[in-house]
């Protein structure tokens, strides 16, 4: 969608908003191919052409949100969002207050269209990837988000992304890599590759098995961007202080202190994602969140600042969530790290993380993908998959948290559940002492 | 050529209260059309929200086009589109249908179940309600025809407890679990405030209970975690997508391979495990899955032994093995997959007393709190809210923070006793998540109580 037909369909809309109400609208499009891949060839190819709304009303101290799809054609979609409102309306009136949900006051008018860049295809993938077990998924196309009030707050967002999540396989061995951005270069596509392969002809030698304990550990910054984004769960939201569920309530109570070398910020200056939501409030650029290893503050909305009075909002996007993350880079050079670690385990990968004791900050998780033994500066053997249980309060330790790299790298979000998520991170590799490894 | 289209709309309704105060309910209603085609050996599909003619001829010449692509690439073609012609129709048994004065008396009832919730050292006490209703439309060229309804009201509620550092949650069946298909039915208030005081003094209890002990013990665990326990160290393992490889690169792999199936030891003899998408109220019960096949009960583990995986028409073809009606997708938007349905443990000849007698010293564990396991399904660890300690055949006290771990490989076979009908209860979540590009699913999980020997557990 344009962001003139956005405007169109907005304008059009909200002038049904009636006197005592206030009524917003976003708007999420994207027009995505996605090219699913199995042992090197496209295993299904999906184009997906999707339009979606989200409506809210506020009116006599209660709020409703609705959801619905449209077409993208102004008559058709503004009779749908009318007819939305009226059902919306109805609610309003049947239904208790509530009172934390405040109407917006935000008459922000923004607009951000970035340059569409080359965006792949399946051949330009393909070509380079001849012989080669891999399995991933290429996702690209453009993606508007928008957002409009009764109050005149207007912002727009248009991008044209890729993301190339792949995995390259020996037998059970593989190797994970990742190649997104705005604009499609054939010759960085073919190092990523060319890259994996290499790493792969190291995943090649017989695994060495680990006995549970506690070993000296390199992360990758792949790894580093896993753990840290676990903290969207019950880690950093300000309602979940309040509310006792955070599992870091003992960092935020300043009860435990991190590595001073641990700095953790919002920032939207980095561009992954639009800033804005759907209070119309602009979203704070930097949000220092933990510095030198002191919690300075979680992210905040408007809403939990109404509901827990203690707490200021501090323009985080109301999920209250990473969106435009990054950790402050170390000392650590990337061509040395082996040395660094000296003997331990390189991980470059982590999977499915879960929480394992609240009150420590524990959690539980796997490594994945290539994962290798070091001896004395030098790659061993790749590792059998371990199980690791540990407190990120150790994990990012004063004590634990040896050194972080000066390189950093950056991940989008790749996920696409419903639809195409946007956001990122931009983090270092870690050297860790003591990690736990448990099965 | 062959063509079908797929429509799919889903209302998804949510009421939440939080200390006593409603929150703003949400109403989605996501709806589109996905247009499969088959031509010259390949599958191409093109989904759009806007379902007017235009539309839905404009995903269909995108498809078109995406299998030009492919003929030019490496893709192997496949012989045939293997789709069945269905016709018919199915809708959840509903003894009350889902209605706007109903959704409005949810809201009343979110917040007399928030503030039922609350208390002395209660931090937060929360209510949920997730109403959903799902009609999928199905045609195609070979002539199918069929619809469906789906609906059901998953209750959810929780309290956190607080005190001096210490916070314990204590929730209804592990959060959104208690998912059944049904109607207005499925909410039933007088119920649900008596679990409001039983849930609100375990959560205060468990703050001054002891930590779970660091030991090997039998461990006896309740439907509400079999739920997951069977959904992760089962159900996955067993898609044929995961073994075919096609998951690797995000969900993961599977210990299990195409050779297991007829003569792989699962489990100990005591293991029976059904794909049954049959059993009436069960949260992923259907007549057809999402490429129309039709859909009914068959065996995955009996006595132990592996039986069969799951995996819809393509899958069966590409592995040369029989599977189940399970391609199913997320919403319009997303392609077919293997996933599960409603995958059920079959109950056994013991009581839950008979079961608790029989333990010299072990835990029972009930409520999924935590879970993870690898991208092959073998090494796992699973928390709980709450155990209790069994001491010479009788319950001795309540403990916090349970975890237990194994490896899927030899957890089953220490599988020494299962609960009869009178221990078997129906769960589920909305929540399976899944595939490239990303798909969350609803899936079933029954089972009655069953006691396991020898396991690790660990406390916080």
């Amino acid at each position: 969608m344009t962001q003139e037909v956005f405007l169109n369909i907005a304008d059009q809309f909200l002038q049904s908003s009636k006197p005592g109400e206030v009524i917003t609208l976003n708007l999420s499009a994207e027009n995505s191919q996605f090219i699913r891949f199995t042992k090197g060839y496209a295993r299904q190819t999906t184009h997906i052409d999707q339009t979606s709304y989200f409506l809210q009303i506020f009116t006599a101290g209660r709020a409703v949100s609705r959801s619905l799809t449209g077409t993208g054609v102004v008559d058709v979609d503004v009779a749908r969002l009318n007819s939305g409102l009226e059902q919306m309306r109805e609610m309003t009136l049947q239904m208790p207050p509530t009172p934390f949900d405040l109407p917006p006051n935000g008459t922000a008018v923004s607009a951000l269209n970035k340059d569409r860049g080359a965006m792949p295809d399946l051949k330009m993938v393909q070509d380079d990837i001849d012989a080669i077990d891999l399995a991933g998924l290429l996702t690209f196309g453009p993606l508007q988000r928008g957002y409009a009030n009764s109050l005149g707050g207007r912002q727009w967002f248009d991008s044209s992304l890729f993301v190339f999540d792949f995995s390259l396989y020996f037998g059970d061995r593989a190797v994970k890599q990742t190649y997104s951005g705005s604009n499609w270069d054939q010759d960085q596509f073919r190092a990523k590759i060319k890259e994996a392969t290499k790493q792969l002809e190291l995943m090649k030698q017989p695994k060495k098995k680990l006995e549970p304990g506690s070993y000296r550990v390199f992360l990758s910054s792949r790894a580093v961007s896993d753990l840290v984004s676990h903290w969207n769960w019950m880690g950093l939201a300000t309602h979940n202080i309040a509310d006792k569920s955070s599992h870091l309530l003992a960092l935020a109570n300043g009860q435990v202190q991190l590595s001073p070398h641990f700095s953790l910020q919002e920032n939207y200056g980095l561009g992954f994602a639009e800033a804005f939501d759907s209070t119309g409030q602009p979203l704070q650029n930097l949000i220092p969140l933990i510095q030198d290893g002191r919690f300075v503050q979680g992210f905040c909305s408007l809403r939990t600042q109404t509901q827990y009075k203690e707490f200021k909002a501090n323009g985080a996007h109301e999920s209250e969530s990473m969106r435009c993350t990054e950790i402050a880079p170390g000392t650590l050079a990337n061509d040395q790290i082996l040395s660094h670690l000296k003997t331990g385990v390189f991980i470059s990968d982590v999977h499915y993380l879960s929480w394992s004791d609240p009150k420590t900050a524990r959690a539980t998780g796997m490594t994945r993908f290539s994962c290798f033994w070091v001896e004395e500066g030098t790659i061993v053997a790749p590792i059998e998959d371990m199980r690791f249980d540990v407190s990120y309060y150790d994990l990012f330790g004063e004590k634990t948290l040896l050194g972080l790299t000066r390189e950093t790298d950056s991940y989008l979000d790749n996920s696409t559940y419903e639809s195409r998520s946007l956001g990122g991170i931009k983090v270092p590799g870690a050297l860790v002492d003591g990690f736990k490894f448990t099965l | 050529m062959w063509t079908s289209t797929r429509y799919v709309e889903d209302k998804t309704t949510f009421i939440s209260a939080v200390n006593g105060q409603l929150r703003k309910p949400s109403v989605s209603i996501d709806s589109g059309v996905m247009v499969d085609v088959f031509k010259d050996g390949y599958f191409a599909y093109s989904g759009t929200s806007d379902i007017q003619t235009t539309g839905i001829q404009l995903a269909t010449q995108r498809a078109l086009k995406l299998i030009d692509v492919l003929k030019e690439g490496k893709s192997p073609p496949l012989q045939s589109n293997f789709r069945e012609q269905q016709t018919g129709n199915f809708q959840s048994a509903v003894l009350k249908h889902i209605d706007t004065s109903f959704i409005h008396h949810l809201c009343d009832s979110a917040v007399e179940l928030s503030q039922k919730l609350m208390g002395d050292k209660i931090a937060t006490a929360e209510s949920h309600f997730m109403v959903l209703e799902r009609t999928t439309k199905y045609q195609d060229s070979n002539g199918s025809t069929w619809e469906q309804k789906l609906s059901s009201v998953i209750p959810a509620l929780s309290a956190i407890a607080y005190h001096e550092g210490e916070s314990q949650k204590r929730t209804l069946d592990g959060g959104f679990g208690r998912c059944l298909q049904g109607g207005q039915e499925l909410a039933q208030i007088s119920i649900l405030k008596e679990q409001c005081e039983i849930i609100k003094a375990e959560a205060i209890e468990l703050l001054t209970a002891d930590n779970c002990p660091s030991e090997t013990l039998d461990l006896l665990l309740m439907p509400s975690q079999m739920n997951l326990q069977i959904h992760e160290s089962i159900g996955h393992p067993l898609e044929y997508d995961r073994i075919l490889g096609d998951e690797r690169n995000y969900a993961g792999s599977s210990f299990i391979k195409l050779s297991d199936f007829g003569n792989y030891q699962y489990g100990s003899e005591l293991l029976n495990i059904v794909f049954d998408p049959t059993v009436e109220s069960e949260f992923a019960t259907y007549k057809f899955d999402d490429q129309g096949t039709h859909a009914k009960k068959e065996s995955l583990i009996s006595r132990g032994i592996l039986q069969r995986g799951l995996g819809g028409l393509e899958s069966q073809i590409r592995a040369n093995l029989p599977g189940v009606a399970c391609s199913r997708v997320s919403s319009w938007n997303r392609p077919p997959i293997d996933r599960m349905a409603n995958i059920n443990m079959v109950p056994g000849d013991k009581t839950l007393p008979q079961m608790i007698e029989s333990i010299e010293r072990g835990l029972l564990m009930d409520n999924n709190r935590a879970w993870s396991i690898d991208d092959y399904r073998l090494k796992f660890q699973f928390g709980c809210e709450m155990a209790s300690l069994i001491v010479d055949g009788k319950i001795v006290k309540k403990l916090k923070n349970p975890n237990y771990r194994s490896r899927t490989d030899q957890f089953w076979k220490r599988l020494k006793a299962v609960g009869d009908s009178s221990t078997f209860e129906l769960f589920g979540s909305p929540f399976c998540g899944k595939g490239e590009p990303n798909q969350i699913i609803r899936v079933g999980h029954a089972s009655p109580a069953c006691l396991f020997s020898g396991i690790e557990v660990f406390g916080g």
